[in-house]
């Protein structure tokens, strides 16, 4: 959607910053605590920073310049946050805490697999450059265009297409290792 | 070869993403090189998989309510700046109750939870006449357990100052 014909940007640019916030949760607040949980991999984390993403976008609003879409400016604040999040955590926790075990309580049997299945590329992720990283859950799982993901990286958008390249052939390697289809 | 190889490499986003110019440019290479052909199959499985990363991300049924009372709480400080006028018992007296819907997990339901939420400054002031080490902006539900997104986390502090209640 051009950022002209975006309401909420319309919003925004308008003042009208809270009714602006509410319509970024009701749009894509599910998307931004799904892009913070394939980068996080915890619930609560998730919950956490998607929380913080969209108070910090509120308090940024007044800065918003329509360069780019809504979308890409919001997933581009909830990638500083994750990356802010982990950089603070990294150290506590020795490695990149994106893998939470799926317990036998997570549900019925589908929603299981799914969390397996989850973890299980989370952890291929984890292994990546987290540059290469990001670029790749913003494409494929918050499915931004790599002029988006320019905008939210602040990067040209060849270098997005390099990224993508270089971070899928890493990563197709460490899932044939192992066995995630 | 290698070096059509490693464009090709280059280029696997795009491939993938079907971009059909970087195709034709690439066609005759991927249609006699094996370990092109593999690397793009792979890649394309890569891609979808990474679809999948946030699936088990469950979004809270109060989310909504949970930032807007944030951004409540943000735009009330910025107007009752200059900060730290408050004493602690003024601040605990304000403590505003609100009602967080807290779903749960197992059957769905929803139930009402009476929340405790305390306003940076005061929460600042409480601190600073030590009594609590709490971290500013989080917030103190009734059952003693704190955090902005889930309160699952429990603060011994406050489990033992809603105890003695």
């Amino acid at each position: 959607m051009a950022t002209a014909d975006d309401p909420i940007a319309k919003l925004i640019n308008e003042g009208d910053h809270r009714q602006a916030v509410e319509q970024c949760v009701e749009v894509y607040g599910a998307a931004i605590g799904r892009l913070c949980m394939a980068m996080l991999g915890s619930q609560s984390d998730a919950e956490e920073v998607a929380q913080e993403t969209l108070l910090a976008a509120h308090k940024t609003m007044s800065n918003y310049r329509g360069d780019g879409s809504v979308k890409a400016w919001l997933f581009g604040i909830a990638r500083r946050q994750c990356a802010r999040y982990l950089e603070r955590n990294v150290g506590k926790h020795k490695h990149l805490r994106v893998v939470d075990e799926p317990t036998a309580e997570s549900g019925p049997d589908s929603e299981l697999a799914t969390a397996r299945r989850a973890a299980s590329v989370r952890a291929a992720l984890a292994l990546l450059k987290p540059s290469e990283r990001e670029t790749l859950i913003l494409r494929y799982q918050a499915e931004l265009s790599f002029r988006e993901i320019a905008a939210a990286c602040g990067i040209e958008e060849a270098a997005a297409r390099k990224r993508a390249s270089r971070g899928l052939q890493h990563l197709r390697n460490t899932l044939s290792r192992e066995g995630v289809e | 070869m290698q070096e059509r190889c490693n464009q090709l490499l280059e280029d696997l986003a795009a491939i993938v993403d079907g971009d059909e110019q970087l195709l034709e440019k690439h066609l005759d290479h991927l249609s006699e090189c094996d370990s092109c052909r593999d690397a793009r199959h792979e890649a394309v499985q890569a891609a979808a998989a990474i679809a999948d990363a946030g699936a088990d991300y469950q979004h809270p049924a109060d989310f909504g309510e949970r930032v807007t009372s944030a951004v409540d709480e943000q735009t009330q400080e910025k107007a009752d700046s200059p900060e730290g006028s408050d004493s602690s018992k003024q601040a605990l007296s304000v403590a505003k109750t609100v009602e967080s819907k807290v779903v749960d997990g197992s059957s769905g339901t929803s139930r009402a939870r009476p929340v405790l939420w305390l306003q940076k400054p005061q929460i600042r002031s409480l601190h600073h006449s030590g009594q609590t080490k709490q971290s500013p902006g989080l917030r103190c539900s009734a059952d003693g357990t704190r955090g902005r997104a889930s309160g699952r986390q429990a603060l011994p502090q406050c489990a033992a100052r809603h105890r003695q209640r």
